[in-house]
């Protein structure tokens, strides 16, 4: 139990080694989730579990397409710059 | 007169219901009476910030590094999470330095991140008309 206890301290003395791909770009689904139900929870005035759900989904689901329009953007821009 | 009496008996001062949201997130709305509220905003700001302790390591907390405006911004930010930052400093060695990487400049956004959240929190409890929105018309459906 102790020694279970340590291993799972150990977990947070070290920084994680997260390298440059581009799957490390998929830490943004927790950070997102985690501001969507933040944020949902403060602004509906009358709260749900099947409402807050359904909220909360929206607008992960909102933000998330953003970012991918946003890198779409991002990318067309790159290549255009690369070709000049 | 004997009517309003048993209202005031109810109500909570607003103050301490900050004071709470501060030192523990979702504590504020709990106390209020707004228990769903508060445990979804504890579970969700306990969790960016554990996350970013465990990308970053726990030095990100770092109270003694504050010299440039930037460091500064990022420590108080920090503490605004309450009592999971000052375990935060309390549980790591006087010693170690600091990592580096992609983990500590993700860690350090989470727990960032993690305290405007809850500052949005604290203003919510002292100030719930600012931020509250009615209940959209179309999620109800006529039968």
């Amino acid at each position: 139990m102790l020694q279970s206890f340590f291993v799972l301290a150990q977990l947070f003395r070290q920084p994680m080694n997260i390298s440059t791909t581009a799957t490390s770009l998929l830490w943004v689904l927790p950070i997102g989730l985690g501001i969507s139900l933040v944020y949902k929870a403060i602004k509906l005035e009358d709260i749900t579990p099947r409402l807050f759900v359904r909220e909360v989904a929206l607008l992960f689901v909102t933000g998330l397409g953003m970012l991918l329009v946003t890198m779409v953007i991002l990318l067309g821009i790159a290549r255009l710059a690369g070709q000049i | 007169m004997a009517e309003s009496q048993p209202e005031q008996q109810n109500v909570k001062p607003i103050y301490l219901a900050g004071i709470l949201a501060w030192l523990v997130p979702g504590a504020g709305h709990w106390y209020l009476g707004e228990h769903f509220r508060g445990g979804v905003i504890c579970v969700a700001i306990c969790g960016i910030f554990l996350l970013g302790v465990m990308l970053g390591g726990v030095e990100i907390i770092d109270p003694h590094n504050i010299e440039t405006i930037t460091a500064k911004a990022w420590f108080y930010d920090q503490l605004i999470c309450g009592v999971p930052s000052v375990i935060g400093m309390l549980a790591q060695d006087s010693d170690a330095a600091m990592g580096f990487g992609r983990g500590v400049d993700l860690g350090r956004l989470y727990v960032g991140v993690a305290g405007l959240l809850n500052l949005l929190c604290i203003v919510d409890v002292l100030m719930p008309r600012l931020v509250r929105q009615p209940t959209r018309q179309t999620t109800t459906r006529k039968a």
